[in-house]
C-alpha cells in the first residue's frame, strides 16, 4: 500500500505541474520552481523530483550496486547487480531474478573416496565484502552431496576437510552453468607443498627443540596447514593448503605445560610449485627469564580524579628481539580488566590476576569497552631488567576520549533523527555509533583516528523530504574535550521505486530483501533496504547523483 | 514469565472490559477504544541471520544482525544486542526506532564485533596464540522493547554484567505497561579462520 501511495504521489506531482507545494517550500526553504528536466532550471540548478535545486547539493554517486535476497522458500537465490546508474523518481527499476542453477558438490580424496569438509563458495564480480554465497558442510555419509542454488557465473571455493591431517584447497575460476554435470567433484590433491626443517634453540642451532607445535596459515586464503609436533631431534614437516598463496604465516610454540615460553611467528615466502626449508629458532625459556606482572588500568577524568576501567582488553606483545636477533621472539598474551581495573588472564583452566611474562619489552595495548569515556592506549613497558621470577606492579593511566559533537539536518534545514555509524578507517579502531535526538544533535566519545561517518536517517521520508544516507570522512584529533564536527546537511534524495520479478515466468517475488550499496573509502556502505511487497515493489531513498 | 504474561493479558482484558459499558455486545456504531498494549513483534522471516546457531570464526571482524519489528500501538521502540560469554553480558549494539504510525514496520540494524563482544571466548579459540584452542560457546540476544527506558541505562552498560535486557516497568493499575521481546542465538566461536570475508563470516 505504501508503494502504491508513493507512486500515486509521484504521479500526482506529474499531473499537478504549476501548483506550488507547501511541502516543497518547507523542504528547501525557497519558492520551488517546478521542472521536468534540468534544462528548465537555472544554470546552477538541477531538476530533482520535479523541483529545481542547487547543483552543489547533489553529491551522490552516479551508480550503485543492488543485492536482492529472496525469502528462504523462494525458488530463487541471492542476486547482485553492480554499478547500476541511479534512476530518477519517474523511472522504475525492475530487478529480474535470474533462473537459479541447482548445484550439488562433493569432496573426494586422491583415491576418489568421499571426504567430509567445510565448503565456502564465493562469486566473482560481487559487491566487495559480500562475495560469500555458500558456507556449508559437505558430508561424506549421505547419498548426495551438499545441495544449493547459484546463479550462472564464475565462482571460487575454499574447502577445509574435517580431517585436519588433510590441508584445505582453493579452487578458483570454476563456472556454474545450466546443464553442467553434477555433482561437482572437488578433489583433494595427491601431494601438497611442504615446509620442513628443524626447530632449534636460538642460542644453539645444533640443539633441537622437541615438542614444539608448528603450523602455518595462508595469508590470503586463510586456509591452514597440517599441524606438526617436532620430534626428538626437533625435526618437523607441515603440508600446506593447495592455494595460490605464496606467503604463509608460520607459527611455532611450545605446549601449554611449558608456557610461558618464547615462540616463533614469521611470514614466509613459499614457491607456488615447490617446497620450502625453514629452520625455526626459538629463544630459550627458563625460570631465569620468567616472571609475572600485576597490572591495573585507571582512567583520569577532567578533574584529575582516577577511576578503575573495567572490561578493558589488554594485550601484551613482546616487541624487541632478545640479543638483537633479526627475528623477534614471539609471545603474546591477552587479558581483561575486572571491576577494580585489575588485568586477569586465562592460563589453561585457571583465571589469574597476574600476567605470566618473559623478560622483554612489550607493546601493551589497552582497549576500553566501546562505550567507555576513556581512550585506548598503546605504550611500551620494559620488563628486560627484571630479575628471576620477578613480579612487577604496574599501573597504566588512560586519558578521556574526545567527545565528538555533531548535528544532522535535512536539505531543507530540518533536524533529522538518524543513526550515525563511525566505521574506522584504521584497523586499531573500533566501530561505534550514535543516535541523534529530536534536534538532530549527537555526542559520542570516540578514540582519536580516521572514521567513515555514515548518517542513516531513521525515516528516509520524514517531514515530506527524501532523506538519503550520507557519508563523510572525519579525523578525530588526539585531544581531550569536545570536538565539534561541521554541521552535516544531508543532500536531497530521490525515492527510487522498483520491483522484483522472477526470471522463470516473470512472476512477482514477494518479501525479497532489496539492499543498495556504494563503495566509499574502501568500505561497502548500505544506502538502504526494503522488502518487496505483495506486488513485488520496493522503494529506497538514494542521494541524487552529481 | 509465562504466568506474568497471562496475568497481564487478564489484567488488560479486565481493563478493556471496565472501560466499556455493561453490555457484552456493543450496539452498532459504537467504537470500543482499544487500550490493550501490544508487545513488539519481530517479523520472523526478516530475522537475519536466520540460523539458530551462529558459527563464528575466531578472526571474524564483525557481522550484521537485521530484523523488522512491528508494534501495534507504539511508534517508539528501543533495541539492544547483548552478548553473553557465560560469565557476563556485554552490549554489542543498541538503538532506537521511530515510525510515523503504530503498526508500521521498523528496521533493526545491529552489528556484532566478536573480538570485543566475546573477548574471552575469542582468545580461547584463537589458534594463532593458543595451542589448546577449541570452540567456545556464547549467547547473543536481541531485545526489543516499547518501554522508554532500560533498567541499565546506556552510560552504565560497561560496568554492569547482567540485566541488560530488562526495562523500567512500574506497574500501572496493577500490571506492567511495557514488554520486552527477545530473540536468542547460540554463538559458537570456532578455532578455524575466516574463509570468506571478515565482515561476512557466519557459516
Amino acid at each position: 500500500m505504501k508503494h502504491v501511495l508513493a507512486f500515486l504521489f509521484v504521479a500526482g506531482f506529474l499531473v499537478s505541474l504549476g501548483c506550488a507545494s507547501d511541502a516543497a517550500l518547507d523542504a528547501f526553504g525557497t519558492v520551488p520552481v517546478e521542472c521536468q528536466t534540468t534544462d528548465q532550471c537555472n544554470i546552477d540548478e538541477v531538476c530533482v523530483e520535479l523541483r529545481c535545486v542547487d547543483r552543489e547539493m547533489t553529491q551522490g554517486p552516479d551508480a550503485i550496486s543492488i543485492e536482492v535476497t529472496p525469502p528462504s522458500d523462494s525458488p530463487y537465490t541471492r542476486y547482485q547487480r553492480l554499478d547500476i546508474p541511479i534512476v530518477n523518481a519517474a523511472q522504475t527499476l525492475v530487478v529480474r531474478m535470474p533462473e537459479p542453477v541447482p548445484y550439488e558438490a562433493v569432496v573426494v580424496d586422491a583415491a576418489g573416496e568421499r571426504v567430509e569438509a567445510d565448503l565456502v563458495v564465493y562469486g566473482a564480480n560481487r559487491i566487495p565484502g559480500r562475495e560469500l554465497e555458500v558456507n556449508t558442510t559437505v558430508r561424506d555419509d549421505t547419498e548426495n552431496g551438499a545441495r544449493f542454488s547459484l546463479v550462472e557465473g564464475n565462482y571460487a571455493a575454499r574447502i577445509r576437510p574435517d580431517d585436519r591431517d588433510r590441508p584445505g584447497i582453493e579452487v578458483t575460476g570454476f563456472s556454474v552453468r545450466t546443464g553442467a554435470e553434477l555433482p561437482k567433484e572437488f578433489a583433494l590433491p595427491t601431494r601438497y607443498r611442504q615446509i620442513q626443517g628443524r626447530v632449534t634453540l636460538a642460542q644453539s642451532s645444533q640443539e633441537g627443540l622437541p615438542g614444539a607445535i608448528v603450523r602455518a596459515i595462508g595469508e590470503k586464503s586463510r586456509l591452514e596447514s597440517t599441524i606438526a609436533i617436532a620430534d626428538e631431534n626437533g625435526d618437523y614437516a607441515i603440508r600446506l593448503p593447495e592455494t595460490t598463496d605464496t606467503f604463509f604465516r608460520v607459527n611455532a610454540m611450545l605446549p601449554s605445560e611449558q608456557q610461558p615460553a618464547w615462540g616463533f611467528s614469521q611470514s614466509v615466502l613459499v614457491d607456488p610449485e615447490g617446497d620450502r626449508a625453514l629452520e625455526i629458532a626459538i629463544e630459550r625459556s627458563s625460570d631465569d627469564n620468567r616472571g609475572t606482572v600485576s597490572l591495573s588500568i585507571v582512567g583520569l577524568d577532567e578533574l584529575g580524579q582516577g577511576s578503575a576501567v573495567a572490561d578493558a582488553k589488554v594485550t601484551f606483545t613482546a616487541s624487541v628481539a632478545v640479543a638483537d636477533r633479526l627475528t623477534p621472539p614471539a609471545y603474546r598474551i591477552t587479558g581483561l580488566t575486572d571491576a577494580r581495573g585489575q588485568v586477569h588472564v586465562n592460563v589453561g583452566d585457571d583465571r589469574l590476576d597476574v600476567i605470566p611474562l618473559l623478560r622483554s619489552r612489550y607493546i601493551v595495548e589497552v582497549l576500553p569497552p566501546a562505550g567507555s569515556s576513556f581512550a585506548r592506549l598503546q605504550t611500551v613497558l620494559d620488563f628486560r631488567s627484571a630479575g628471576q621470577n620477578f613480579t612487577i606492579d604496574e599501573q597504566l593511566i588512560l586519558a578521556l576520549r574526545p567527545t565528538v559533537i555533531g548535528e544532522v539536518s535535512s536539505a531543507g534545514g530540518r533536524p533529522v533523527r538518524a543513526r550515525v555509524d563511525f566505521d574506522p578507517l584504521d584497523d586499531t579502531l573500533r566501530a561505534r555509533d550514535a543516535q541523534t535526538s529530536a534536534d538532530g544533535r549527537f555526542a559520542i566519545d570516540l578514540d582519536p583516528g580516521r572514521y567513515l561517518m555514515v548518517v542513516r536517517p531513521d525515516d528516509p521520508l520524514a517531514g515530506g523530504e527524501r532523506l538519503p544516507v550520507d557519508t563523510v570522512v572525519i579525523e578525530i584529533p588526539d585531544t581531550t574535550g569536545d570536538h565539534a564536527l561541521p554541521p552535516i546537511r544531508l543532500p536531497p534524495g530521490n525515492e527510487v521505486f522498483g520491483s522484483v520479478r522472477g526470471g522463470i515466468d516473470g512472476e512477482v517475488v514477494e518479501d525479497a530483501r532489496v539492499e543498495m550499496f556504494v563503495y566509499v573509502e574502501g568500505q561497502t556502505v548500505s544506502l538502504g533496504e526494503d522488502f518487496s511487497g505483495s506486488d513485488g515493489t520496493f522503494s529506497i531513498v538514494l542521494p541524487i547523483p552529481q | 514469565m509465562l504466568l506474568q504474561h497471562v496475568v497481564r493479558i487478564l489484567g488488560q482484558a479486565t481493563l478493556v472490559g471496565s472501560l466499556t459499558s455493561a453490555c457484552l455486545i456493543p450496539p452498532d456504531r459504537v467504537l470500543i477504544e482499544e487500550r490493550v498494549n501490544s508487545a513488539p513483534e519481530l517479523d520472523l522471516p526478516t530475522i537475519d541471520p536466520p540460523q539458530l546457531i551462529l558459527e563464528v570464526p575466531y578472526d571474524c571482524r564483525r557481522f550484521r544482525v537485521r530484523a523488522n519489528v512491528i508494534d501495534k500501538n507504539d511508534t517508539d521502540l528501543m533495541y539492544r544486542l547483548v552478548a553473553f560469554d557465560g560469565t557476563r553480558q556485554r552490549e554489542s549494539d543498541a538503538g532506537s526506532i521511530t515510525v510515523d504510525e503504530a503498526g508500521e514496520p521498523g528496521i533493526i540494524r545491529g552489528r556484532v564485533t566478536p573480538g570485543s563482544d566475546y573477548p574471552l571466548l575469542v582468545e580461547k579459540a584463537d589458534v594463532s596464540v593458543n595451542t589448546d584452542a577449541e570452540a567456545q560457546i556464547g549467547v547473543l540476544s536481541l531485545f526489543v522493547t516499547d518501554a522508554p527506558q532500560w533498567l541499565v541505562p546506556p552510560d552504565e552498560v560497561d560496568v554492569t554484567e547482567s540485566g541488560l535486557g530488562e526495562i523500567v516497568n512500574p506497574e500501572v493499575e496493577g500490571f506492567p505497561p511495557y514488554s520486552v521481546t527477545e530473540v536468542r542465538w547460540t554463538v559458537l566461536i570456532e578455532p578455524e579462520a575466516t574463509l570468506g570475508n571478515s565482515e561476512d563470516c557466519l557459516k
